[in-house]
């Protein structure tokens, strides 16, 4: 266990300089929010159902601060470590690759996590952010993000099994990465889209992830066996493919 | 999955098979699915002995590297010994004991010197070990500095240098130096021999037959995954080089080159050339054609000698038989003496 520390030190230093990770995770929601919060503010809309547009957008820029480490940053650590025989070099060592993927996957949610602290606080202290009213939808909403964390984990898993490369993982990932964000209604409300683009965001999972967030968070309407049930068939294929089809080398 | 941090507890059998060879691998095979990529190999590694392992690509060179270090295994059939351990089966052990440098593999990027330090520390716990060895491949300014800031020399000598940290008695180099320039190359080199001299066993592999002649006691020439020969680069230049040359210039004595023939050298190049080279001993031969050449009113620079060097043992015990102008002669030489130099010299320590 101390030598795991040492190494999640170590994966934590190299991921302080790892700009777009950082930027992403912490940085980038923070300033959507402010920027979407300074024109909106809180008050009740008609257009989101008669919530208020940063009480939207908390709970969907988490569903943001999650995929960036889970599909990007996670896989692309990956393979970078695979493709450089960095984990066999380690595999040579007392300590053996699977300590490194270990830490990498801490990291990674530690620092989605400090994004998430971010976003929210932002959120409370300038914005008016209604926090969830009662310690069942707290809970709920923790578990939720739970969820959302593994099965976005898993889709990186993967991604970082199949690309036979660096390069093919990069740009897996951003092929992911983007129409994850921007056709989910984590980035633009999906109240707002037209029925085309309503009809192509229930194609892409971070859909659920979003929906299934804001419920939990606002008591929003939605589906919630049908969002859960989504994400957890995802969760459950995609990690079973990411751990049959990882190589080490 | 992950290592109890085993501070001094961890068991050292080590400590027992001191007066032994460190590797003892014997009768190896290594196979990929169908391909076997080493075939009955067998070898040993004493205290402070640096053995090289030389062969074209595909040759089984890092193979057998691997294998050692314990990351290709179970081996097909055979057996590797590192101070006693498996070092795939007792891999939690035996990791302790080898430190590896392995071909083309990366450190991982955005990290400094020091925290790499630091980790390999942890990993083999050896609090404060990478000091010492940092001031000792220059690199001790270099502990802020990230990898990807430092030139290939240093990186190298970074790799040697964490390959050392904690108590090992083994270091694997697989193609150490490819990719450095010349004094890179000697740092390196220096470093090498600093290593064995503190008395640890050094396996390496590579490409530059000036680098083994340079470092190792004993030398393995693979050739398609077998052991063709083990031996001194010394003796094997002497055993498989081929022939001694002697050229002469016969431009300045045209006819002269009936007599050489009456002396009963066998003439190897065409002749179109100003020079015509004649296999030849040294000394015995070489004096004798001086002593024509002298007779017939020829300078003594008109003549030169060339002794085989250990590249062309090397070229003609892998089968490429170039650079000594007698392909199929070479061949041939290369493969009835194989089986000799392979035995008789397995037993005998590096010296």
């Amino acid at each position: 266990m101390q030598l795991l520390w040492q190494v999640v030190r170590f994966e934590s230093r190299r991921m302080m300089r790892n700009f777009a990770p950082v930027f992403f995770a912490l940085a980038f929601p923070v300033l959507m929010l402010c920027m979407f919060g300074g024109i909106y503010g809180n008050d009740p809309s008609s257009r989101l159902d008669g919530r208020g547009t940063v009480d939207m957008s908390v709970p969907a820029y988490l569903v943001l601060v999650i995929a960036v480490t889970g599909l990007m940053s996670f896989p692309l650590g990956l393979a970078e470590y695979r493709d450089r025989k960095v984990l066999k070099r380690f595999r040579a060592t007392p300590l053996g690759p699977s300590a490194l993927l270990i830490a990498q996957g801490l990291v990674n949610i530690a620092l989605s996590l400090l994004g998430a602290v971010l976003l929210v606080a932002t959120g409370w202290l300038f914005f008016d952010l209604h926090m969830p009213d009662s310690a069942g939808a707290a809970v709920a909403t923790v578990g939720s993000l739970i969820l959302v964390t593994l099965v976005m984990y898993a889709i990186g898993g993967v991604v970082a099994a199949v690309a036979p490369s660096e390069r093919a993982a990069t740009a897996v990932a951003n092929l992911l990465y983007f129409p994850m964000i921007f056709l989910s209604g984590a980035t633009i409300p999906l109240q707002i889209f037209p029925s085309t683009m309503k009809a192509i965001s229930d194609a892409v999972p971070a859909t659920y992830a979003v929906k299934l967030l804001q419920h939990a968070w606002l008591d929003s309407s939605t589906n919630v066996a049908l969002d859960v049930g989504v994400l957890a068939g995802l969760l459950a294929l995609t990690a079973a493919a990411a751990v049959r089809l990882f190589r080490w080398e | 999955m992950i290592p109890k941090n085993s501070d001094t507890s961890a068991p050292r059998p080590a400590a027992a098979a001191e007066d032994g060879p460190v590797v003892r691998v014997e009768h190896l095979s290594v196979a990929y699915g169908s391909l076997v990529a080493v075939r009955d190999v067998s070898f040993q590694v004493g205290p402070g002995e640096i053995l090289g392992l030389v062969g074209p690509n595909g040759a089984g060179k890092t193979s057998i590297a691997e294998s050692v270090g314990g990351l290709r295994g179970p081996v097909r059939d055979g057996s590797i010994s590192v101070c006693g351990l498996d070092p795939h089966r007792d891999r939690q052990t035996a990791s302790h004991l080898i430190g590896m440098q392995l071909q083309e593999s990366q450190f991982p990027s955005r990290a400094r010197v020091g925290e790499l330090c630091d980790l390999y520390e942890a990993l083999y716990s050896a609090p404060g070990a990478a000091a010492r060895l940092l001031d000792t491949f220059g690199l001790t300014d270099r502990r802020r500095s990230l990898i990807a800031e430092l030139s290939g020399g240093m990186r190298q000598r970074l790799a040697l240098a964490l390959a050392q940290v904690g108590d090992v008695r083994l270091v694997i180099l697989d193609e150490l130096t490819t990719g450095l320039d010349p004094e890179q190359r000697r740092g390196t080199w220096r470093a090498v021999l600093d290593l064995a001299a503190r008395g640890v066993a050094v396996l390496l592999t590579s490409h530059s037959m000036e680098e083994v002649e340079a470092l190792c006691g004993r030398v393995g020439v693979l050739r398609g995954g077998e052991l063709v020969a083990l031996d001194s680069p010394a003796r094997l230049a002497s055993a498989h080089g081929g022939p001694a040359t002697v050229s002469v210039d016969v431009d300045a004595a045209p006819g002269i080159e009936r007599q050489f023939e009456e002396l009963g050298l066998t003439r190897l190049t065409s002749g179109t050339d100003r020079r015509v080279a004649y296999a030849a001993s040294f000394p015995t031969d070489y004096d004798r054609v001086l002593q024509r050449l002298v007779a017939a009113d020829l300078p003594p620079s008109a003549v030169s000698h060339r002794a085989p060097t250990f590249e062309d043992a090397y070229l003609r015990l892998v089968g490429i038989g170039i650079g000594t102008g007698t392909d199929t002669a070479g061949n041939d030489l290369a493969g009835t003496e194989k089986d000799s130099g392979t035995k008789d010299s397995s037993e005998k320590g590096g010296d």
